[in-house]
């Protein structure tokens, strides 16, 4: 049974050596790729068109995988791109149908085996199932048919042979969308910090399990749930952006347990924040950016590319453009991304490329601010003072207020003053909340709509 | 001294639930009709608001914070608007399809109905076809509106339209669509109402189905 390790200290503490491509505790795949061992690759991810998945479908889904896989793999060839990283993130289908995801990762598997051969390229393979535990309401966690199938697609899978597994686990995601939406930092500090690390430990250390003995690494979670929708919504301008950049952060504490608990490979693409990651485990880390605005929209396009070790797309449908495949497309535009920061470490310049990264972007907007190397390793110490997951999720969220509120105040981040001023009441919210776990649990308890979720679930009752 | 109207819009406003409360209990006691305390003194800050939000000038938490102070004043006028012939502007059943658990922006879309005056009977997540049947008989709404996220989930879409055509359902609603990967083409194809791509859209959507309009959110196949 895995055991989780704390991190009490961090693999980089100089903000000059979070850097994309470098990482202290590079990764290296079954086909000899090492991620975080001096270059950038690409990381592609692709979905299905619209359509049903069942029986019927099945096998042209498959044929469309087949596709997708087959001409991503020979644009990278065609570009001599030598080291390639596809991402098969499944539709819930896949998950709930087991033998439906296993045919599939089989037939990327094969893919794969087929380019290297034909290409004389070396490619790997992320597996990222869903995590269907959600679809139970209030979310059962840790048992039912739900947990049951997916645990057991998770440990066939690992038979199979992906290079590691990543995930978007849902613990604590059904109290956290009521917080997002009502800018609740304190319904949001609850469901990160008391429900969603807990299950991250439950859950990570299930899948470190599966993993041990088995080809596939462990890799990283993502909060693609919690912070990336906070994006989006402030993107919107549904909810300030100075609360998406605070959520931002709290998620910290949830990334890490995954890496307490085991994981070594490289962090998921839409964790942004990967490069916390990487200054407190040193592990390499997976961003998207810019190339992944064919999935959603953000304001850290550049700069998400400033301390990347895969650069990926996040995920693109399989439909025509007028030059090829989206997938197709993606990879391409992957490559040259990776090409030209590549090309710059090589003439010595990744320190100026890596800056203009991150000053094209940090000074407009507070969520690209968090993301400066600088701010990364204050905030990251700030949270390794405590090893209790819910006091590192409360002193992430205050600590990003208090150092969102002296930059604007210095000027050194543009903020609309209606965003600035949350920061104030979210400043007021966090300090009433009490250090202990199970006494703010007794106190926000009532506040929280009967049915909504099973404490239980989460070790509070 | 400022009318007791506009302190419940002042109230809503701010969403101070407490005071709207209050003041609307008042405003009955001074023998003030519901038609008017609705018209004059619910809807409008909820209709300013959705402007303000369309706008850029304010964010959904404070939408939604004026929008429970709403709410409790309609808690307060519930049992006698039940004994009288004053009626919210329709009745709308909206859900998540089955296979999709994405549920912020249907809860958004059902938040703008609900603060614009609409009575809203949300299904949820992960509705099934049959589910949506047993509410479109039980609650007999005016409007069906259905959400999907996910591309894989959007052709259920289809399968419920379908299945209110088998049970003879379809006639009875009207049925509006939106999420991410839905499109009008897409829409037209299944067969619905309306299709919208925003929040606000939804709302115009669902208007122009209640007054019968071919509004540029319809499929045109309204009849």
């Amino acid at each position: 049974m895995s055991k989780r390790v704390p991190f009490t200290s961090m693999a980089i503490t100089n903000p000059d050596e979070l850097m994309y491509g470098i990482a202290p505790k590079p990764f290296t795949t079954q086909s000899g790729i090492m991620i975080g061992g001096g270059e950038v690759y690409p990381e592609l991810n692709f979905t299905l068109p619209p359509m049903k998945v069942n029986e019927e479908t099945i096998g042209k889904a498959n044929q469309i995988y087949k596709e997708m896989i087959e001409g991503v793999l020979k644009r990278a060839a065609d570009l001599g791109q030598k080291k390639v990283v596809v991402e098969f993130e499944t539709v819930p289908d896949f998950t709930l149908v087991p033998k439906f995801g296993l045919e599939t990762t089989k037939l990327l598997l094969d893919a794969e085996r087929e380019a290297e051969a034909k290409y004389g390229i070396q490619c790997a393979l992320r597996f990222t199932p869903n995590d269907t535990r959600e679809m139970s309401r209030p979310p059962k966690m840790r048992s039912g048919q739900y947990y049951d199938d997916m645990m057991y697609f998770y440990e066939e899978a690992a038979k199979l042979g992906p290079d590691w597994f990543s995930i978007e686990s849902t613990g604590g995601k059904e109290i956290d969308d009521e917080g997002l939406v009502n800018a609740d930092i304190r319904r949001v500090i609850f469901a990160l910090g008391a429900c969603s690390c807990t299950d991250m430990e439950f859950l990570w250390g299930k899948i470190s399990d599966i993993c041990e003995g088995s080809k596939m690494a462990v890799g990283g979670d993502s909060s693609c749930g919690f912070a990336n929708t906070a994006m989006v919504l402030a993107e919107k301008r549904f909810i300030p952006r100075t609360f998406a950049a605070v959520v931002r952060v709290a998620t910290v504490p949830r990334a890490l347990v995954a890496y307490e608990m085991g994981a070594v490979a490289p962090s998921k693409d839409c964790e942004y924040v990967g490069p916390y990651i990487k200054a407190i485990t040193g592990a390499p880390i997976a961003m998207e950016g810019r190339m992944a605005s064919g999935a959603h929209l953000s304001p850290i396009g550049n700069i998400a590319l400033a301390n990347a070790d895969l650069w990926s797309n996040e995920s693109i449908q399989q439909v025509r453009l007028l030059s090829d495949m989206a997938p197709v497309v993606a990879m391409e535009q992957l490559i040259f991304d990776c090409r030209m920061v590549n090309t710059a470490s090589k003439m010595g310049q990744s320190k100026v490329m890596r800056d203009v990264l991150i000053e094209s972007d940090a000074p407009l907007d507070v969520q690209g601010y968090v993301l400066k190397p600088e701010v990364v390793i204050e905030l990251s110490k700030e949270i390794l003072k405590y090893e209790d997951d819910f006091m590192r999720t409360k002193v992430a969220a205050a600590k990003t207020v208090e150092l969102l509120q002296k930059a604007i105040e210095n000027g050194e981040v543009e903020c609309a003053d209606r965003d600035a001023a949350w920061l104030d009441m979210m400043e007021d919210a966090i300090d009433e909340i009490p250090d202990d776990k199970m006494e703010f649990f007794e106190e926000i308890k009532d506040e929280i709509e009967d049915g909504k979720y099973l404490p239980s679930e989460y070790g509070l009752e | 001294m400022e009318d007791i109207l506009e302190q419940i819009q002042k109230g809503i406003l701010k969403g101070d639930t407490k005071y709207v409360i209050d003041r609307t209990e008042l405003s009955l006691r001074y023998g003030i009709s519901i038609e008017e305390i609705m018209r004059d003194a619910l809807f409008p800050p909820m209709k300013l608001m959705g402007e303000q939000l369309r706008t850029q000038e304010i964010f959904i938490p404070e939408v939604l914070k004026a929008s429970r102070a709403m709410h409790a004043a309609l808690y307060v006028l519930r049992p006698i608007i039940s004994h009288s012939s004053t009626s919210m502007k329709g009745l709308v059943v909206i859900g998540t399809v089955a296979g999709d658990l994405h549920d912020i922006g249907k809860n958004m879309v059902a938040m703008m109905l609900t603060g614009h005056g609409y009575t809203v009977v949300d299904l949820g997540i992960d509705v099934t076809k049959e589910q949506f049947a047993e509410a479109v008989m039980e609650y007999k709404p005016n409007i069906l509106a259905l959400s999907a996220l996910l591309t894989t989930t959007i052709l259920e879409m289809q399968n419920v339209i379908e299945y209110l055509e088998s049970c003879g359902l379809r006639d009875q609603v009207k049925i509006t669509v939106g999420g991410a990967p839905v499109t009008m083409d897409f829409a037209r194809e299944i067969g619905a109402d309306a299709y919208s791509d925003t929040v606000f859209d939804a709302l115009e959507a669902v208007d122009d189905l209640m007054a019968g309009r071919m509004g540029k959110y319809s499929t045109n196949t309204i009849g």
